[in-house]
């Protein structure tokens, strides 16, 4: 079998996401999401609409459902090889349908920290874009939330000091501020 | 609503608002959340407090009021009444699915998550057990998650 282009992987996707009148836990949804899991085993966005749906499933299959949704999430997890949004959902199964608090806390604690990561590197690379397209003010705007949550990254303050620099310049900041 | 009669209607609702602050004020404390982008304005909080009160129809009220009056944008108040409605729900209310999980508390079937958090909060574990209430809890707040859109 040809794999899917990521046209028809995307226009399937789309096609479930509305089937069912687009409610997560209908049969036809389900059946569409499950017949696109079986052709594209590694695309996540199609598994964690699958594991949400198995969760609230409309015609109630009970456990088998849930060992259905449990397995398909922990398939997103491993070939997504751990991104955030497949642990947090994983994360939030395991708390309310496995009642299981003590495991939600690693996968979470995990799925920050790469979140932070990214966080960091998207702050860092818009303020710097901010500054090089002349938008001093909303370079600063942003300067003053990365600096909260990122005081001590070495990427975040040179950043921040080329905006403040500039500002100087442009007048937007008193010097030595 | 004249701006006069919107001023009066705020007031007498603050005035209710404040009727048994001190019992919930262990409540409240707990739902200092964000006012769903409603931030800046003066009546935000006013209607935080009726809610973490359970005063859900003055609650409302006062939202369609701010709104007709321009004190409110159109998101905060739909992220507010999409609060009210969450709290409002009961146990019983969430997919059938959801209620065949293994520690699904039964006993709390017809308590919404409002009464539910406010017994977590006051300690009562009269009606259930404190494991059972945060069974309960989690599970009404994660069913709205769930039929949400994934981002």
């Amino acid at each position: 079998m040809n794999p899917l282009s990521p046209e028809e992987l995307l226009a399937r996707l789309q096609a479930a996401r509305e089937a069912g009148e687009g409610k997560p836990g209908s049969p036809v949804r389900l059946r569409l999401h499950r017949e696109l899991a079986a052709a594209a085993p590694a695309f996540v966005p199609n598994l964690l609409e699958l594991g949400r749906g198995l969760q609230v499933a409309e015609d109630a299959a009970g456990t088998a459902a849930f060992t259905e949704a449990e397995a398909i999430l922990r398939q997103a997890v491993t070939v997504s090889q751990r991104s955030a949004p497949t642990l947090v959902e994983l994360a939030y199964f395991l708390n309310v349908v496995r009642d299981s608090p003590q495991e939600m806390e690693p996968l979470l604690e995990e799925a920050i920290r790469q979140s932070l990561h990214v966080l960091e590197e998207a702050w860092a690379g818009l303020i710097n874009v901010l500054v090089e397209q002349e938008k001093y003010q909303q370079a600063l705007n942003v300067s003053e939330k990365a600096l909260r949550v990122f005081p001590e990254s070495p990427r975040i303050t040179l950043a921040v000091e080329s905006a403040r620099a500039q500002a100087v310049h442009e007048g937007l900041l008193p010097p030595e501020s | 609503m004249c701006p006069k009669v919107l001023a009066v209607t705020v007031l007498m609702l603050m005035h209710l608002g404040c009727v048994g602050a001190a019992a919930q004020s262990r409540y409240e404390a707990a739902e200092q959340v964000d006012e769903g982008g409603g931030g800046g304005d003066s009546v935000s909080p006013r209607i935080l407090a009726l809610i973490a009160r359970g005063q859900f129809t003055e609650a409302q009220v006062l939202i369609h009021e701010s709104v007709k009056g321009g004190l409110m944008s159109q998101a905060a108040a739909t992220a507010l009444l999409a609060r009210i409605q969450l709290l409002n729900t009961k146990l019983g209310e969430i997919p059938a699915q959801l209620q065949k999980v293994s520690s699904f508390p039964a006993i709390l079937k017809n308590h919404t998550l409002y009464e539910i958090r406010t017994m977590l909060a006051q300690r009562d574990y009269s009606v259930a057990t404190v494991s059972q209430l945060r069974t309960a809890q989690k599970l009404i707040e994660d069913q709205q998650r769930l039929m949400e859109k994934i981002r």
